[in-house]
């Protein structure tokens, strides 16, 4: 069998871009609809306002998710009227209300009177709306046409540093749905229930993220959304829809969009579709150009972060690596291949610890992200020992300590990854938009192929150019940390950056 | 001026529908058109809306889905030992799923087992200290893959894939270690200790073996309190002997009694020739090992317990426990829960902002025993506001003269048939895997794939008499686990519900 997979590309006058690979071994088709926008663009202050957005443009359009949109027009004026008065009560206090609290609590926001009232009559107003609103209406119709979610999140899309995907897998008779409801999506969104939404964007965060994570990306230089993926606990407070709509005018436009198809549906069916709909939207300015700025400078030096507030034990050791499209990437892959399950290095080199688990952590993205090293233990005592029992473990790496066995063991769990997602719709569906944002989708093939046949050599060279001092984080937390009242600590080593 | 569709779109096939379009187009009829004025811009923005004559998405009129499961009867195959197989050839697909259905969990044990199931599984799967070149994390590592466990009430799977070349040692990996026998005294010493189970609240939904439904920590305390164990997992520490292990082994693996499910790019020929040589002298169990009741009845108090987690959220689990429930209700029920879910979802996170998701979740056991109840969970503010309005969700549902549309009564059938259901049977991987769990479940696969036929025949009646039959959200117990100093100060600024008042109406025991 052929590790290759056909992919055919589709791209319209207005520039929207169709991939598609032909699977008719079941009659669904799995649709993954892509934009290139994330965290990357986020203006200060407004960090996590496109995973946010994502959340709104899913509270319907004009058509759909409305029982009488004429009726919500006025209200929405009002609306849009309300807010600018709050913003510009809010610039006009800015001195009563600026962040001065070293200790900020993302649910204590400054605020004043004048700023609550007009707060209580955008609830008033979005109450007036709702009266008119049809809940949860897209996803609520893709489910009555069979359609089936790859992430499972109430909203069907994700949003990352430089990404925004919408998911869906419906039977073949009912594909066209995707095209009429994104369509849709792309040019009509119409904010609804805004205020709720954004406690909803708060409560995943909450869920996802902690405070813990936050300070540990802070220290290592990639606090900024670029990095990951776009949250800023503090700046729940300040979104608005005026800057978001900014954000959906300049980055939800045909000829920034990608959608992979995968399934029972040829090309003459999928670009009728396309044209039909898709087709009618007017291509738009090119994005604005702040989407090539991605890189923060790294750590000056070694960076421990050491943390005081009762967390379970573990250990992480960090290395900033770079993104997807650098060609020491697919490399990575391979390290963290040798690394992880209960035969990889890590384990290994552990075995005498009992109670301790792991996990390699290095996600996909198209600027620079990191490989984590986590350690897991039920014992403060033991973090320790499987510190130094890590870092000697990287230091094999660098000096080639590595076993051919291993390696090849590595190759084959990658290549049986690689069969896994071209042989699943979905997730063949979601690798094609993902490497289009991130590089573009002709490398996913190559990628996939140069990591499995990474050498014991180029593991050594990637690791002694990324496992270094410099570019290493140490993190802790423990149950039972040595002063919980005091504030968790950084420490930087400057031992200079040893490229 | 709201449009009003003139004509649906008809599209019974791809031709028919380029071909309804241009119809449509050429009559100059609109499908459903937009009257949103030319160039019309809303309140900030700076692109001006699209007018569009596109259908509504309830006009449309597609055809009905040409999805077939594969054939059942054909693909079951049956060794000399009485192993059955259901056998997916698939060639085009590069990766082969190999499935083991196991008649094994927590309803199998007999006194004097509590835990055994969960740990049998445990030696089943994983490797002590064992170093040897055969050990089974250095055969399935070999072969670039790793083990996927579920473990339930009343059915254990065991799944791994490889690639299409190695079918034959992925089969023998999978054999073998249902055919262990070298289980360790120092493995199961060490059950249910350890990390997770040393910090159980440390990371509420992950952690615990089983994934997060099982590790869900309210949940759990929920079942703890309902009707503790066997509806609730064993408690961190228990032990558990090597000779319980061991007997319940005797009745569960047993060559007639496990079932596979292969699917994917595999020779059948050879295939059958391998399975004969790898199942041969296989011990043959005597009959189907019998499933436990529940204690009945289980408690039903509609009391708030709290536990006290300052680090974390308020994480919350409402709910009560439901005896066996009849074939002949299984479809409402079913049908009730998907209403019932996207209500609480509504209700909890669109319209208020509340949580990211209020999930109604039913039992997952063979006779519908067991915890119907919701997960949710948020900010000190807004855990009262949860349970009050999910309550009221659930009351709403349990009441007659409280409407289901057709519409949720469709799109939930839709959900269950076109979604969960084809999911299920979604290629030769899943469905062989599916069709192995139901044959260890049911004895056959007849009524998953009657599934279809059973929850198309369900009416909004019907809905409403499962909701008054299985839902009792005045015996529904509550439990909270998070910082509950801040939940019990907390007010949220719209919903102001005070969690005292949900005390006073449900005191904790």
């Amino acid at each position: 069998v052929s590790d290759a997979v056909d992919v055919q590309e589709i791209v319209l006058e207005n520039g929207f871009r169709l991939l598609l690979v032909e699977d008719h071994r079941v009659p669904r088709v799995a649709a993954s609809l892509w934009y290139r926008v994330g965290g990357i663009q986020e203006a200060q202050g407004e960090h996590g306002s496109t995973h946010f957005l994502e959340h709104a443009i899913h509270q319907g359009t004009t058509t759909v998710g409305t029982k009488d949109f004429d009726a919500e027009r006025p209200i929405l004026r009002e609306i849009h009227e309300t807010e600018q008065k709050l913003l510009g009560v809010r610039n006009r206090d800015r001195n009563r209300l600026r962040e001065r609290d070293v200790f900020y609590d993302e649910l204590d926001w400054p605020t004043t009177p004048e700023m609550d009232e007009l707060r209580k009559r955008l609830y008033e107003l979005e109450d007036q709306q709702a009266q008119y609103r049809e809940f949860w209406a897209e996803y609520n119709w893709y489910r009555y046409y069979g359609g089936v979610a790859r992430h499972s999140d109430p909203v069907p899309a994700t949003t990352g540093s430089e990404l925004m995907e919408i998911d869906m897998d419906l039977p073949k008779e009912s594909i066209e749905l995707v095209f009429r409801l994104e369509a849709d999506r792309m040019v009509n969104a119409v904010l609804r229930g805004w205020e709720a939404q954004r406690f909803t964007v708060l409560e995943q965060m909450l869920y996802l993220r902690s405070r813990f994570d936050e300070a540990m990306d802070g220290v290592t230089g990639i606090a900024h959304p670029v990095f990951t993926g776009g949250h800023h606990f503090r700046d729940f407070g300040d979104f608005n829809r005026a800057s978001m709509l900014r954000i959906y005018d300049d980055y939800f436009v045909p000829n920034n969009a990608t959608l992979a198809l995968v399934g029972d549906i040829t090309s003459g069916e999928a670009r009728a579709l396309a044209e039909r709909y898709f087709g009618q939207l007017p291509r738009g300015p090119e994005p604005p150009h702040r989407m090539d700025v991605e890189a923060e400078p790294p750590p000056a030096g070694a960076v421990r972060l050491d943390w005081l507030e009762p967390l379970d034990p573990r250990v992480i050791v960090r290395y900033r690596i770079p993104g997807v499209g650098h060609s020491d990437r697919p490399v990575l892959d391979a390290i963290a291949a040798l690394l992880r399950g209960p035969e990889g290095m890590l384990r290994d080199k552990l075995r005498s610890l009992e109670n301790v688990d792991f996990q390699v952590s290095s996600p996909y993205m198209g600027s620079s992200s990191t490989m984590d090293l986590i350690a897991r233990a039920d014992r403060d005592e033991d973090l320790p020992a499987i510190e130094e029992a890590i870092l000697e473990l990287v230091e094999e790496l660098r000096q080639s300590r590595v076993e051919p066995q291993a390696l090849r063991r590595a190759g084959k769990t990658l290549r049986l990854g690689w069969n896994q997602v071209r042989s699943d719709r979905d997730t063949l569906a979601h690798w094609l938009g993902h490497f289009e944002v991130m590089d573009s989708w002709k490398t996913l093939q190559p990628f996939m192929a140069a990591r499995e046949s990474a050498s014991i050599e180029d593991i050594q060279r990637v690791a002694q150019r990324y496992f270094v001092r410099a570019n290493q984080v140490i993190v802790t937390s423990r149950q039972n940390p040595p002063d919980p009242r005091a504030v968790s600590h950084r420490t930087v080593s400057s031992d200079g950056l040893a490229r | 001026m709201r449009r009003k569709s003139a004509i649906k779109a008809a599209s019974t096939t791809w031709s028919t529908l380029c071909c309804s379009i241009s119809v449509a187009a050429a009559l100059n009829v609109s499908c459903g058109r937009d009257t949103t004025p030319d160039e019309e811009r809303l309140p900030g923005r700076s692109r001006s809306l699209l007018a569009h004559d596109w259908p509504h998405p309830r006009d449309y009129e597609f055809s009905p889905s040409q999805f077939k499961p594969p054939d059942p009867d054909e693909a079951l195959i049956r060794s000399s030992s009485g192993l059955r197989a259901y056998v997916l050839s698939s060639p085009a697909d590069p990766v082969v799923r190999i499935t083991a259905a196991l008649p094994l969990g927590r309803l199998y044990e007999r006194p004097g087992e509590a835990g055994a199931s969960e740990l049998l599984t445990q030696l089943l799967t994983r490797d002590a200290r064992d170093r040897s070149q055969d050990r089974l994390s250095l055969r399935l590592a070999s072969l670039g893959t790793r083990l996927e466990v579920e473990n339930l009430l009343d059915v254990t799977s065991v799944s791994l894939e490889v690639l299409a070349e190695d079918w034959a040692e992925g089969l023998a990996v999978m054999i073998d270690l249902l055919r262990r026998t070298d289980f360790q005294q120092s493995v199961a010493s060490g059950y249910r200790t350890g990390i997770g189970y040393a910090t159980p609240i440390a990371e509420i939904f992950w952690w615990l073996p089983g994934g997060p439904s099982s590790a869900y920590r309210p949940k759990v305390e929920l079942e703890r309190i309902l009707g503790g164990y066997p509806l609730a997992p064993p408690d961190p520490g228990l032990q558990v002997s090597i000779e319980a292990v061991q007997s319940l082994a005797a009745r569960a693996l047993r060559a007639n009694l496990v079932v596979l499910g292969i699917g994917g790019n595999v020779p059948r020929a050879a295939l059958e020739t391998e399975l004969n040589l790898l199942s041969s002298s296989w011990e043959v169990g005597a009959a189907s090992p019998q499933i436990a009741a529940f204690p009945q009845p289980m408690k039903r108090t509609a009391s708030v317990h709290t536990i006290d987690a300052p680090g974390l959220q308020g994480w919350i689990a409402i709910g009560h426990a439901i005896g066996p429930v009849p074939e002949s209700d299984r479809a409402s029920l079913a049908v009730l829960g998907e209403i019932l879910g996207t209500r609480l979802n509504v209700s909890a996170r669109e319209m208020r902002g509340l949580a990211n998701s209020d999930v109604f979740v039913l039992p997952e056991t063979t006779n519908g025993a067991g915890l119907v109840h919701i997960q949710t969970g948020g900010r000190p503010e807004a855990v009262a506001p949860l349970v009050k309005f999910s309550l009221d969700e659930v009351a709403r549902m349990a009441t007659r003269d409280d409407p289901i549309s057709e519409e949720e009564l469709q799109r939930a059938k839709a959900a269950l048939v076109a979604g969960t259901w084809q999911s299920a049977l979604d290629g030769p991987r899943r469905a062989s895997s599916t069709y192995a769990v139901e044959t260890v479940r049911r004895g056959g696969v007849d009524r998953l794939l009657n599934w279809p036929v059973s929850v198309q025949a369900v009416t909004d009646k019907h809905v409403k008499e499962a909701a008054l039959k299985y839902l009792s959200p005045s015996e529904m117990t509550t439990v909270v686990v998070g910082p509950m100093e801040r939940i019990r100060q907390a007010r949220h600024p719209r919903w102001p519900v005070d969690f005292h008042d949900l005390q006073r109406s449900a005191p904790a025991p």
